[in-house]
């Protein structure tokens, strides 16, 4: 009988000691990439990130390369950076409508790749479902990258340093447009924006928010200006869509959410960008009609048109600002620039 | 021979624990919506509320807290779930709750909205949906209870109405309803009449009592008392 409880014994010792012996160092050799925990800033919501595409150093590394990279254009010119560059918070450069490699212009405004870890959808119309399916889009278009993926990876697949970088990231040196885009977006769910002047005011940080910034963002957050709804956290955006009421009769091509929805009442709606580092990303809207934030900050005021999916949000007889309130918002608007962001190196084109 | 004495105990010691085991139930509630009677049909001006203005519901977000499922002769059942609602979005209109006690119940009381002790600023789990419900600092913090929109007929004219509550204007539901569980898993379902928030006990009336008020306590709360037997139908 002790025979017995000795196998006993030595089988729940066992069962309870070798899962222990798993937890060894880290060898990327071994394990793989090297998982990045991804800094949220304070009061920022949790990341959700897929769970088959998770943060690594190799990873994020690859889509910094593959971001700046023009093969994966038709005639090998034109990246992503292209159209969305750091400077101008990764917008084109002040561009109304992107121009792609045969010289034909887009007709909706490049989006800001600003804090997309945290929008589910993609788009102004919100039809790629996370950055992964977003960042295959672009390369395919006919009036902007203008190529096949199959040549993209011909391209990549001949590259020695290519071939190495996707077996760092991914543990093969078989390069996919699957892969290609899983690194494309853990490089852009690393561009995160948290450092304005309104977050060192939330931190209680020294900052430079005015006296006049600091009334704008009262009238920001409270139904005076009726912003925070659709702008509101800190990402300053709900990621949703809304008409703005930018036209009383709405566009018959361009028609927003209702082409991924197929839901009438979806007609004219368009995702919503968040603010952060506005001062960048002119022109505005997603038809770029608006060149300043003055004129912006005009159209919720005395602008506002009248159509049949005009959100309930949007003031319809307009917020009717004082002098002084338009300053105190645009002021407050100023305060959401982040310099740190745009001039990260962490962001740029990397060093080859 | 100990070995053998020690088994007995244990299989004597499980089985006493069997017999005292109270059996519990998944309890899943449906909601749906209806206007006066009728299936909720969203982004029409089709409907007429007590004040008399025709009007159309574009939105309805809100919370449920604090369910707590009243005994018939057995203990209240108490839970701390909180369950976000946007009506469009068809897995958020089912609330299941486990772990439920076996016996008979006498009703449904729950907080439409978020309970006082969770309703401050970073109170709820800070994800991208409890972001979009936040209620500004300066407007007192916390979070939106919920937010009813749409448009209405003011004269020949077409305007908008912001029915948000928040701060502490929630609104405390009951539903006087009998029902039994015995068995593993049962749906009730709970239906809101959205006439409901402008009815009883006060006529709540877009021209006087206002379409944005937010920062309006005295229509906050107006509005939330009607809604206190808003499910109860």
């Amino acid at each position: 009988m002790k025979s017995l409880l000795h196998i006993l014994i030595l089988f729940v010792g066992t069962t309870l000691v070798l899962p222990s012996c798993r937890k060894e160092p880290f060898n990327p050799d071994l394990d793989g990439p090297t998982p990045m925990e991804l800094e949220i800033p304070p009061f920022f919501p949790d990341m959700v990130v897929p769970a088959d595409n998770p943060t690594t150093f190799q990873g994020v590394a690859l889509g910094r390369r593959l971001f700046y990279e023009t093969r994966l254009s038709g005639d090998n010119t034109q990246s992503c950076a292209s159209c969305h560059a750091q400077s101008h918070g990764f917008t084109d450069n002040g561009k109304i409508f992107s121009v792609g490699i045969d010289g034909i212009e887009g007709d909706i405004n490049s989006m800001p790749i600003v804090n997309l870890g945290w929008s589910a959808e993609l788009f102004w119309n919100g039809r790629a479902a996370g950055l992964e399916e977003q960042a295959g889009q672009p390369v395919e278009n006919p009036i902007e990258m203008h190529e096949t993926w199959a040549n993209v990876l011909t391209k990549l697949q001949g590259d020695e340093s290519y071939r190495r970088d996707f077996l760092a990231a991914f543990g093969t040196e078989i390069i996919t447009k699957e892969l290609a885009t899983k690194a494309i977006a853990q490089f852009e769910r690393t561009l995160i924006s948290a450092d304005s002047e309104y977050d060192k005011y939330r931190r209680r940080q020294p900052h430079s928010m005015s006296a006049s910034a600091l009334r704008g963002m009262d009238i920001f957050f409270t139904e005076k200006g009726e912003c925070f709804h659709c702008h509101g956290s800190e990402l300053f955006t709900n990621n949703d869509y809304h008409n703005n009421g930018l036209d009383a009769t709405l566009d018959s091509t361009n028609i927003g959410r209702r082409a991924v929805s197929g839901n009438p009442a979806d007609h004219g709606k368009f995702r919503t960008p968040t603010l952060r580092n506005l001062g960048s990303t002119a022109p505005y809207m997603h038809d770029g009609r608006f060149q300043t934030l003055e004129e912006v900050i005009e159209h919720y005021s005395t602008g506002v048109r009248i159509s049949n999916t005009l959100d309930p949000l949007i003031p319809r007889s307009g917020l009717n600002l004082t002098t002084q309130e338009k300053v105190d918002l645009l002021e407050f608007l100023q305060a959401l620039n982040d310099p740190e962001f745009l001039t990260n190196p962490n962001f740029g084109p990397p060093i080859q | 021979m100990k070995w053998i004495s020690g088994i007995l105990l244990i299989a004597t010691l499980m089985f006493m624990g069997c017999k005292e085991k109270i059996e519990k139930a998944t309890l899943k509630l449906d909601l749906s919506y209806v206007v006066d009677g009728n299936p909720l049909q969203m982004n029409s001006i089709q409907y007429q509320n007590a004040a008399g203005y025709n009007y159309s519901i574009t939105k309805l977000v809100y919370y449920i807290s604090n369910v707590k499922l009243l005994g018939d002769g057995i203990d209240d059942f108490q839970t701390d779930m909180i369950h976000y609602v946007d009506i469009t979005n068809p897995s958020t209109n089912q609330i299941t709750i486990t772990e439920v006690p076996y016996g008979q119940y006498r009703g449904i009381q729950f907080t439409l909205g978020v309970d006082a002790s969770r309703n401050t600023t970073g109170g709820l789990e800070n994800n991208t949906i409890n972001n979009n419900m936040s209620w500004p600092d300066q407007m007192g913090g916390g979070y939106h209870h919920m937010k009813l929109e749409g448009l209405w007929l003011d004269g020949n004219n077409t305007s908008a109405y912001l029915m948000h509550l928040g701060t502490s204007h929630h609104s405390n539901c009951y539903q006087n309803r009998t029902f039994k569980i015995d068995s593993e898993s049962l749906t009730q379902g709970l239906t809101m009449d959205i006439n409901e928030w402008y009815r009883t006990p006060a006529v709540y009336d877009f021209a006087t009592d206002g379409t944005s008020i937010m920062m309006n306590d005295a229509s906050m709360e107006k509005l939330a008392r009607n809604g206190d037997d808003s499910f109860d139908n």
